[in-house]
């Protein structure tokens, strides 16, 4: 790989104004409505940071809609109260042996639902964005992905958490080579022995370090997600990679600290901005790819249950 | 006519176009091939959403055409497109009163939580208390009498001859007193909710009278009366959980500057209610039939004390300024009377010194 032949292709128009209005507005509203409003204003915040990224200076566009977050919303919440009505009723059925079966089945349904999240929030936010009228998909089949995702969680557990480099890398990996954008595939070539070798080298750093050494890792852990991922289309293989450095790493943090402190929270939309900017101008690109023969191949899907129920797992995707 | 771009649904290759909308279509002109003119029917039209002056219009079934328009017109164009679209038309109103009606509802919000804050919740913590039972408030009191006991030694006898002297008294309070008197170098006294109130050594040491014993009393008691401890923690309570409610996620440092702030209005709160048990001291003392001398006296020794104390301290002290506290006492007509020595409160005061020194 050159150096000299790489190019930052995207760009961020993030406005602070804007973004502390909608923050604003989106946090009144949901305290006024009890938290009704949530879908909305997650769907107006993701329509917000996908409409201020530009990619060869046409921007992303979310589709998504209140409407539809707010159905998935209530499928999600629903899952949830379930749930939990169901671990009480048995917590209060005084049989010891239905108490202990509940609660278990609930801690299962919850790591269940981890992977489903996962899925059907990808499937939901992938459909619903576009590039020049272009959808994103995603084609990874459930069953597949829960069996996987376990097994990975399994493994890990068992291992003691040293097999959790292998995971990290084999679910990125499934849920990369089933991402679509029109005829584009991806793909992620990163080793797990490699990832655990940045683990394993990051935590004795950063005890010898007092921590400093921090920066560096975060450096390291976005660069080998970012540079190991790779964009094919029609057979031609373009790379990625971070240019993200731990300076401009300890630069953003400390800065974005001083800045949500000093605002008392209301200037958290800056840090925001800074943030996603930082992170999606350091991404460069070895090519374009080619607008002209980018085809639509994706379906619609509207089910935004797994994307909210995402949310509330406090799970981030993409 | 302006210049967009438009997209078939099919590639992403972009056809740069002009576009003219009219009352029912929408004509797109095609800038390389001027032949081409595609014609919209509005009523077809899926969606269309602004993004800063970012326009998207997307046409047809999925997957749909669009058309994209990056300029100064875009708000114009939507406002164009939202005729008899009721909902599209709320959004147009509201981006172009964007700016007024975020600074409105600010300012609302502003308003209702300042005004929660300032009226509201002091008024839900005043009928709170009342909600609380008094045997409830009396078993709060002795739990944290018990945990004060523990740490600290108790003198016995001191204690003894002050709960005589106590009952030598006439209360009007609902609670039963009983008094704690505590070795302790400090010249601090306190009271609890239920009628439990310790005297700490040192403060006795420095009182010279029985009046000045009596206002010290008068005091307490008022605060045990008028449910003064259990008002300050109904009032901390719903101010913190208000302050966490609003401010859930702020970071250590602005919760902080958040907490002091809040501390600092509770001290007016607690200034208030000196303030108060004062006045009703004074009262008791004048009841009971105390030269109110002693009111005097007493706030005297705390003025001495509080002299010492280091500025920053008297800044955050509860009581307020003690010479205000003294200026409040001899403004009232009632210090001025004068009662003859009652002997019984002198020598249980007498026996409770005696046991000190």
């Amino acid at each position: 790989m050159e150096n000299t032949s790489f190019k930052k292709l995207l760009k961020f128009n993030g406005d602070h104004g804007q973004l502390i209005g909608l923050r604003i507005l989106n946090n009144i509203l949901t305290a006024l409505t009890l938290g009704i409003y949530y879908p909305w204003a997650r769907a107006a915040y993701l329509k917000y940071v996908y409409g201020e990224t530009e990619y060869l200076g046409t921007r992303f566009v979310f589709h998504g809609t209140g409407k539809e977050m707010f159905i998935g919303f209530i499928k999600a919440v629903g899952v949830i109260i379930g749930l939990y009505v169901f671990a009480i009723l048995c917590a209060l059925s005084k049989v010891a042996v239905l108490a202990i079966v509940g609660v278990l089945i609930f801690y299962i349904a919850i790591f269940i639902l981890i992977p489903i999240a996962i899925h059907g929030s990808n499937k939901y936010r992938l459909s619903r964005t576009s590039w020049r009228g272009i959808h994103f998909g995603y084609r990874g089949d459930l069953k597949e992905f829960i069996k996987l995702y376990v097994v990975q969680v399994l493994l890990t557990i068992i291992t003691l958490g040293i097999y959790g480099s292998w995971m990290q890398v084999k679910v990125t990996k499934y849920i990369m080579q089933h991402t679509r954008f029109g005829n584009i595939e991806f793909n992620f070539v990163g080793e797990g022995a490699n990832l655990f070798v940045i683990k394993l080298k990051g935590v004795f750093l950063m005890i010898l370090t007092l921590g400093i050494y921090s920066f560096w890792y975060y450096k390291e852990l976005l660069a080998f997600e970012v540079d190991n991922t790779k964009v094919i289309q029609n057979g031609k293989e373009i790379n990625i990679r971070s240019t993200m450095s731990a300076g401009q790493i300890f630069g953003l943090i400390f800065t974005n600290y001083l800045i949500i402190v000093f605002t008392l929270g209301i200037g958290t939309g800056i840090a925001i901005n800074r943030a996603l900017r930082t992170m999606i101008e350091n991404i460069e690109f070895d090519s374009e790819i080619d607008a002209n023969t980018l085809e639509q191949t994706e379906a619609e899907y509207k089910n935004a249950a797994g994307d909210d129920l995402a949310g509330m797992l406090d799970i981030s995707v993409i | 006519m302006e210049s967009c771009l438009y997209f078939d649904g099919k590639t992403a290759q972009g056809y740069p176009c002009t576009i003219d909308i009219a009352d029912e279509c929408v004509y797109i002109y095609f800038l390389e091939d001027k032949k081409k003119l595609i014609i919209w029917n509005k009523l077809d039209i899926k969606d269309f959403d602004i993004n800063g002056n970012n326009l998207i219009i997307k046409y047809g079934e999925y997957p749909h055409q669009t058309i994209e328009y990056i300029g100064e017109n875009s708000s114009q164009f939507f406002e164009k497109l939202s005729q008899n679209n009721l909902s599209k038309q709320s959004k147009s109103f509201w981006l172009k009163n964007k700016v007024t009606i975020a600074i409105t509802l600010c300012v609302a919000f502003v308003i209702i939580g300042l005004s929660s804050y300032f009226i509201f919740l002091p008024w839900v913590a005043e009928k709170a208390v009342v909600l609380i039972p008094q045997s409830a408030e009396i078993e709060l009191g002795n739990a944290i009498s018990e945990s004060i006991l523990q740490t600290s030694t108790e003198e016995d006898s001191a204690t003894y001859y002050a709960n005589q002297f106590v009952s030598n008294l006439k209360t009007t309070s609902a609670y039963s007193i009983q008094i704690n008197v505590v070795e302790s170098n400090d010249v601090n006294a306190f009271a609890l909710p239920g009628g439990k109130i310790f005297v700490y050594s040192e403060l006795i040491k420095k009182i010279e009278s029985y009046e000045e014993f009596a206002a010290l009393l008068g005091h307490e008691i008022s605060h045990v009366t008028y449910q003064h401890s259990l008002k300050s923690i109904c009032r901390t309570t719903a101010s913190s959980i208000f302050i966490a409610s609003l401010f859930g996620d702020v970071t250590g440092i602005s919760s902080g500057i958040i907490e002091q702030a809040d501390a600092f209005k509770q001290l007016h709160y607690s200034r208030e209610l000196e303030t108060q048990a004062d006045e009703k001291g004074l009262a008791f003392m004048i009841e009971n039939n105390v030269s109110p001398k002693g009111m005097v006296g007493l706030l005297t020794i705390l003025k001495n004390e509080s002299e010492q104390m280091p500025d920053y301290m008297k800044y955050i002290s509860t009581h307020p300024e003690t010479e205000e506290r003294l200026k409040n006492i001899n403004s009232k007509k009632e210090s001025k009377l004068v009662f003859t020595d009652n002997v019984q409160l002198k020598l249980a005061f007498e026996k409770m010194k005696s046991h000190l020194d």
